[in-house]
């Protein structure tokens, strides 16, 4: 055992006795990672603070039940992870019920302070055209592909995190893939315009 | 292209392909122009995906967290703070209370659907409302000294609970009274 994951493991043993001193090192040791994971799930800072700071307050609550031969970042995840998908779900019965009522004749006003979406790509791209692409995404595909991108996580770390089977995130990753692969055709990327050619490997 | 070659496209873009399998993957590839776009696709998307950089948190955020859980830990703990019986003391005052107001409503809602004079109703209505307010402005003072009393004397102040069915009760009779001088 390393020394990090013996600091680590004390950290976690005096939170668990309700040290909140201990807590806060865990928070400030995995607020990157759990935010980042937040973000590329939601796709909206203010969401994507509110989700992290949810994650923690429920890990502090449920660190009694973290198995410490586990790695407690994928346990954080884990639980950020159940959040995010929990938001999004919650999100899509608000937008079905959004475009329930435009269907009855409201017209949609474009009115925003909000900036273009071109406006959007040329400030950030690749960040914008990635985002862009993984909201196009089911939530049980976007965990996925967040796990297996953003963390580098195996098959069996990221069934892990998502209490399911291999099998199961080989299939998620497969079709996700495919799903992006279908909508970056048909979007490529600025670059790739000015480059004037789609690659060909 | 069969399911066997795009299995070992996925593996191969994770990185879990065996040499020898990665080997006749792209030998596939070489003879299949169709399994080869698509390869490129997904290769494609890898590469883009791979890219994709971290989102660092805004730098207040861990304070932030440590304070809403200071104020979580704070809430639960003035609950908690609370001994057993007085919680126990005010659930069943407050049973009783609603147990007390429940006649009082109902026999509101039947005068209000049976009664054909207007002159009734509107004298029905007017007493039933002035008795609300006594008994809202009653339940109002003696929650107000349950509040003070309940840190320095819980007990005082589930007795001062228990008060409040003894309230209605009181106004229920001086009604009944009343009605009773009405009909004389």
């Amino acid at each position: 055992m390393s020394e990090s994951d013996a600091t680590l493991l004390q950290w976690i043993a005096h939170a668990r006795e309700g040290d909140q001193d201990a807590f806060a090192e865990l928070v400030y040791s995995f607020t990157d990672a759990v935010y980042n994971l937040c973000y590329r799930m939601l796709g909206d800072g203010g969401e994507a603070e509110d989700a992290t700071q949810e994650t923690f307050i429920r890990a502090f609550y449920h660190l009694k039940s973290y198995d410490p031969s586990r790695s407690f970042k994928t346990w954080l995840l884990s639980i950020a992870s159940n959040h995010a998908i929990d938001c999004l779900r919650k999100r899509r019965v608000q937008m079905h019920s959004l475009d329930e009522t435009l269907e009855e004749g409201a017209s949609l006003s474009l009115q925003s302070n909000e900036p273009l979406p071109e406006e959007v790509t040329l400030r950030n791209e690749n960040s914008a055209i990635i985002q862009a692409m993984l909201n196009t995404l089911a939530p049980e595909y976007r965990i996925a592909v967040v796990l297996r991108y953003w963390y580098d996580y195996s098959y069996q770390e990221i069934a892990s995190a998502l209490n399911t089977t291999e099998s199961a995130i080989k299939s998620r990753l497969f079709r996700a893939r495919q799903m992006l692969a279908d909508a970056h055709t048909v979007k490529p990327t600025r670059s790739r315009l000015e480059s004037g050619r789609l690659r060909e490997s | 292209m069969s399911d066997t070659l795009r299995q070992w496209m996925q593996e191969s873009l994770d990185g879990v392909l065996s040499e020898e399998l990665r080997h006749a993957l792209f030998t596939s590839l070489q003879k299949d122009e169709q399994a080869a776009r698509e390869y490129a696709r997904l290769e494609d998307v890898d590469r883009v995906l791979a890219s994709a950089p971290h989102m660092r948190a805004p730098r207040h955020l861990a304070v932030t967290i440590m304070a809403r859980l200071a104020q979580t830990i704070e809430a639960q703990a003035s609950l908690q703070e609370l001994p057993r019986e007085v919680r126990d003391a005010v659930m069943a005052s407050l049973s009783l209370v609603m147990l007390a107001t429940l006649p009082l409503m109902m026999s509101g809602a039947w005068l209000l659907l049976r009664t054909a004079d207007p002159t009734l109703l509107a004298h029905v209505l007017a007493r039933t409302v002035g008795l609300m307010r006594v008994v809202v402005a009653g339940q109002l003072h003696i929650l107000d000294e349950v509040e003070a009393h309940l840190h320095d004397n819980p007990q005082l102040a589930a007795a001062l609970m228990a008060l409040l069915p003894a309230m209605l009760e009181g106004l229920l009779e001086a009604v009944e009274d009343a009605n009773k001088d009405d009909e004389a």
